[in-house]
């Protein structure tokens, strides 16, 4: 029994310890979290000085730090923290010089030369050189690598060093967007590429401090940037997957800035006394593609039925939060971009009697049955569905509803080519807008939309135009050309142009979001 | 050895009489089984959108209040409940089936007991959550893939119950009479050993409705397990919860309703047990 | 006596060789595999790519050949490289072990603070209706999922109190007193989760050694209740109560798995949830095998440790083996 007794008080005493260590902590608690909550708005209105660490939350987080295979627009928050191009894009001029100071072209457009700084180095203290440029553009030609942009280097023949700070690139073809296209092109220590999430060695404003790999990135300013030293403390990128738990971080000042609320989200918080930041001429279009080789939607008729079924007021109301720019021209060109061409657009504004008569034309008849294919990586695609879902009720189409994997997306519909007849599938582009000729090539003879439409001869044609010409009425004028056929022919029905916002605390500032959608925090300032 | 004794009346009111509880869970049950049988009869148009109601609270209107398309939730939950209630007890047969079978063929074939009893073990071994993770990711999360998943994932505990039963009774001097006049192993088995294992195994099978409910509605509420636009109990308070800042009433409710349903069949399985113990002499 | 460990450690270990197959081979009876997750993200990928993917993962390999390989891997500490990021999945667990170990252990401390003093106080003022109102409340406490205590906590805390407002992580060696603030909430949920099981655990073994022999003996020797409850009752209740630690560690894991995605805590239960969005099967299998492998140490230990705290099991390993019948409907009814 006296052994026993002796484990009895052993175990009595390390549940008497766990109590006492329990209660203290839960008193102590008590006491700072009081202090915590305070101390929290405290430090917003104390601290107006510029020393502090900006941190921004988002879904999902960053999974690896090489910007030229990212292809998670979540990663793209780091492209200008830890890396620099040879252009970029600024909020009100556009693109202009980083790591190239300037650019020439020769006569016949297919031979640039950049001129390079000579006061860059790399976090690791290297210096930078034109080599540098010449491999990490190789890179991103490599195919093996997929690199999402390789498609913006199509042209890119050849790139030579000429000497430690001129690069010159040869094309087969003139690209006068050639600078836009470099600006997502980061420049990173390629022969160290293996090690790139231990080290992030770029040239960019900040350095690596701390990386936990979709859970959080850390950053600190560079004190030998070549250009301005960012004047916060540092940089923190966390991944809150709950809503509700971003929101409740950033409105009590844990977080700065939530990127990428869903749009269900928005005027809430905006109610709450917090900030929209938002693009002033969002790019990004709401579209809903269908399958233009397989019937129904192989006849125009059809496809026109479809855009007038769209009640777009409805769909920007529920789906997205009362967002966004409505584009009833419904081509790939926003109302906002300055080549749009309104007379050249038929207005599809919502008419159920239009679009039932356009519906019957094309042998879709009352009793039809369609589908609503909704990816479940966004959360409108599904309330858009069920928008559409009504409209076509009132005019007796069946619309099913089918949600499905974000991972089973591409094995359906990519690549280019594959049927889907009957399927109406919501999507989300988010490339470059006119007039980058990205737009034009999305359709037609090696086009990639999924839409399958073969285009026309008037098409092309308006198409080599776009690609080849330089002088501004010439593109305007492509460009009405390609709008008044898409317009007509509807390849893609689109329905806004909107960028999912990013929510920021009152005295963030120096933040501001690209027309594509990616937030740029690398000059955040502390009001 | 036991037979079955379904009891007499004086029993089964003692019983009662000792956890009285019983009957309120069983109408809980009841009254709910009832609204999600017939919700395509009570509420036919669940998903009627009406943009300009979104997100209303509670009111002698809408008696859940609206969700965020505008749609009655009372409309929602009860089509939920009845995809929770089926998922559950679909889960609950498969569990049943697969475990029943596992635990006669253990308690009665001593060379293959050892691996099906480890595999039982093995399966026991891992949370029931992250089991449930390994097949999601394997297999996607529609309702059939959730019922065979949940179904598997309660089996292991069927089984060991199963088997223990099975040897209790495989040693008794009635089966071995059995076998002595030449009746197969299998017929002793089906014919004779099931029945007196059955009562023991109702017990189990209320339990593990109400384990499967609370499995299926965490994979919902942390986004995979019922995806819109299909919807179960979880879905919604996922959905609700979401909007807790907007509308608190629309993630309470879900919450509310699974904690009730699983506590009902908690209790009924406990008194089962409880009364069926004392049936089996 | 070592026969008896021997016999139990082998047991385990062969459990552990049956749990990693299970887990490999429900991995890979999926059509497809991760590559196809990330070519949906983009849209430059050509058929090389995933060729080469293909390659660096070993996916092109038989799948015992596979096994094989990780498991060797496994054995001596090396888990792989998740799909993904090319980190590996060592790391990955590393970096996040000590949120999740803080929140368990905190989470733990508290349920038993918790359910010791409810399961014996009714006990100690032999109050039949206390005792009833704790059954109450137990029963509610286990119907209750953990993300609905969550839910309510949030609503109750952050809602209409405004306090424990933040959602996050600080770790506790930069900021101890961030760090408390922001465990509060994910902690006491998670213990308000578990607490009813081991009230129940406790009730049982409670009850069988209530009624053993020498406690009337005490009662007989004239030493008062409470005395009797504290010296002897309490004491030799909570031996058998603890074997049902693995259980407990077990629910733990689970539970942890959904207040980590709603607190926003950054430890291993967020990771195999984005693991299996992704379909990253090298973090899924090596997180599933550790967390049940948890269970089965944890079990071992306290097996072993049983058999040496009290000596009546080591005469006769068949009596350990047979379930209590307090045990088993408990196992039935436990939570996540």
């Amino acid at each position: 029994m006296a052994r026993l007794r002796n484990k009895r008080h052993a175990l009595m005493g390390t549940l008497a310890a766990f109590a006492v260590v329990v209660l203290a902590a839960c008193a102590t608690t008590d006491a700072t979290t009081d202090g915590t909550t305070e101390a929290g708005t405290d430090s917003i209105t104390e601290e107006t000085s510029e020393n502090r660490v900006v941190t921004v939350g988002q879904n999902p987080g960053i999974s690896q730090l090489n910007p030229n295979i990212s292809t998670l627009s979540s990663e793209k928050v780091m492209w200008n923290l830890l890396w620099d191009g040879l252009t970029t894009e600024s909020e009100e001029t556009g693109v202009q010089p980083e790591l190239a100071t300037e650019w020439t072209t020769s006569e016949d457009g297919l031979t640039w030369t950049f001129s390079l700084r000579d006061d860059v180095t790399f976090h690791d203290g290297r210096a930078f050189v034109a080599d540098d440029v010449v491999k990490t553009i190789m890179f991103v030609l490599e195919p093996e690598n997929a690199s999402p942009q390789r498609s913006k280097l199509n042209n890119v023949m050849n790139v030579v060093a000429i000497d430690d700070t001129t690069v010159e690139l040869t094309l087969d073809v003139a690209t006068p967007l050639l600078p836009a296209a470099l600006v997502d092109v980061k420049i990173f220590d390629v022969d160290n590429s293996d090690k790139i999430n231990e080290t992030a060695n770029g040239t960019g404003p900040f350095v690596l401090d701390g990386f936990v790999p979709d859970q959080e990135l850390s950053v600190l300013p560079n004190e030998d940037y070549w250009g301005e030293v960012p004047v916060i403390d540092g940089i923190k990128v966390v991944k809150y997957s709950d809503q509700v738990a971003s929101r409740a971080a950033l409105e009590s000042g844990t977080i700065d800035i939530i990127w990428s609320v869903s749009f269900d989200q928005v005027s809430g918080l905006i109610d709450a006394g917090l900030t929209a930041v938002v693009p002033q001429n969002p790019s990004q279009a709401s579209t809903l593609g269908v399958d233009t080789g397989s019937p129904p939607f192989d006849d125009p008729r059809a496809r026109q039925a479809l855009s007038y079924a769209i009640d777009r007021v409805t769909m920007q109301a529920v789906a997205f939060g009362g967002l966004g720019e409505l584009n009833f021209g419904s081509t790939l060109v926003s109302p906002k971009n300055e080549y749009f061409a309104p007379d050249e657009v038929i207005d599809y504004s919502y008419d159920l009697d239009k679009a039932k008569k356009l519906f019957n034309e094309a042998g879709v008849t009352e009793g039809t049955n369609l589908v609503c294919w909704a990816g479940d990586m966004a959360p409108q695609y599904r309330a858009q569905c069920e928008v559409l879902q009504q409209s076509l009720a009132k005019i007796g189409i069946t619309l099913d509803i089918e949600v499905n994997e974000g991972s089973t997306w591409a094995a359906r519909f990519y690549p280019a080519g594959k049927e889907y007849a009957g399927l109406i599938v919501p999507n989300y582009l988010s490339r470059e807008p006119a007039p980058l000729p990205f737009v034009v090539s999305y359709f037609g003879v090696d086009g990639w939309s999924p839409s399958n439409w073969p285009g026309n001869a008037e098409y092309e044609e308006a198409k080599a135009r776009v690609k080849s010409v330089t002088a501004t009425e010439d593109i305007r004028s492509a460009f009405a050309d390609f709008q008044r056929i898409t317009s007509e022919e509807q390849p893609t029905v689109v329905v806004m142009n909107v960028a999912q916002p990013s929510i920021a605390s009152p005295d963030l500032g120096g933040v501001w979001m690209e027309f594509n959608g990616t937030i740029h925090v690398e000059g955040a300032v502390i009001q | 050895m036991t037979t079955l004794k379904v009891g007499s009346t004086r029993s089964l009111l003692r019983a009662v009489y000792d956890q009285p509880s019983v009957i309120v869970s069983l109408a809980t049950i009841f009254f709910i089984a009832l609204i999600s049988a017939f919700s395509p009869l009570l509420f036919p148009n669940p998903d009627e959108i009406d943009a300009s109601n979104r997100l209303l609270p509670p009111s002698p209107e809408h008696w859940f209040g609206t969700d965020e398309l505008g749609r009655e939730l009372v409309a929602r939950m009860a089509h939920a409940g009845q995809l929770t209630l089926v998922i559950a007890l679909g889960a609950m047969a498969l569990s049943i089936i697969l475990g029943v079978l596992w635990g006669m063929l253990a308690g009665s074939h001593g060379w293959i007991e050892e691996v099906l009893m480890r595999t039982a073990d093995a399966i026991m071994a891992v949370p029931m959550i992250l089991f449930a993770l390994v097949f999601v990711a394997a297999f996607g999360s529609s309702p059939e893939v959730l019922i065979v998943i949940l179904g598997i994932l309660k089996a292991p505990l069927v089984a060991r119950v199963t088997r223990a039963s099975t040897m209790v009774e495989l040693a008794s001097d009635y089966a071995r009479g059995l076998a002595v006049i030449g009746l197969s192993k299998g017929r002793i088995l089906f014919a004779e050993i099931l029945p007196n294992v059955f009562p023991v195994i109702v017990a189990v099978a209320t339990l593990n409705i109400a384990s499967a409910i609370m499995i299926e509605a965490a994979l919902s509420f942390i986004g995979l397990g019922v995806q819109p636009p299909l919807a179960s109990w979880g879905t919604l308070l996922k959905i609700g919860y979401s909007l807790i800042y907007q509308a608190w009433w629309y993630a309470l409710i879900p919450a509310i309703a699974i904690t009730i349903v699983i506590a009902a069949f908690n209790d009924v399985g406990k008194w089962l047990e409880r009364y069926l113990d004392r049936r089996v002499a | 006596m070592l026969v008896y460990v021997l016999k139990r450690v082998g047991s385990s270990l062969v459990l552990l060789a049956f749990i990693s197959i299970l887990i490999f081979v429900a991995l890979r009876l999926l059509p497809g595999d991760p590559t196809t997750f990330s070519l949906a993200q983009g849209d430059g990928v050509s058929p090389e790519a995933l060729e080469k993917m293909r390659r660096e993962l070993g996916l092109d390999q038989p799948v015992f050949v596979q096994y094989w390989n990780w498991i060797s891997g496994v054995v001596v500490g090396n888990f792989g490289f998740s799909y993904f990021s090319d980190f590996p999945v060592g790391l990955l667990i590393a970096q996040r072990l000590p949120a999740t170990v803080t929140l368990a252990g905190a989470a733990l401390a508290l349920a038993i603070v918790i359910a010791v003093p409810v399961a014996v106080v009714p006990l100690w003022l032999r109050s039949v209706w206390l005792e009833r109102i704790t059954n109450v409340f137990v029963a509610l406490g286990l119907a209750t999922p953990v993300f609905v205590i969550g839910i309510l906590l949030v609503l109750f805390f952050a809602n209409f109190l405004n306090l424990f407002t933040g959602s996050g992580y600080v770790a506790f060696t930069d900021d101890p007193a961030a760090a408390l603030g922001f465990l509060v909430l994910p902690a006491v949920t998670l213990a308000l989760a578990i607490a009813p099981q081991l009230v129940r655990y406790l009730q049982g073994s409670i009850r069988g050694v209530a009624e053993a022999t020498f406690v009337r003996t005490a009662r007989g020797k004239g030493i008062g209740w409470g005395r009797t409850v504290s010296n002897h009752i309490v004491p030799n209740a909570l031996l058998p109560a603890l074997t049902s630690l693995g259980i407990t560690v077990g629910s733990l894991l689970g539970g942890s798995v959904v207040v980590e995605v709603v607190f926003a805590w950054p430890g291993v239960g967020q990771l195999v949830v984005d693991a299996v969005v992704k379909r990253d099967y090298a973090v899924i299998q090596t997180i599933v095998l550790l967390a049940a492998s948890a269970f089965v140490v944890v079990t071992l230990i306290v097996d072993l440790l049983y058999g040496v705290l009290d000596p009546r099991l080591r005469v006769s390993t068949s009596q350990a083996r047979a379930p209590r019948s307090g045990d088993t409907s408990v196992i039935k009814e436990a939570s996540v």
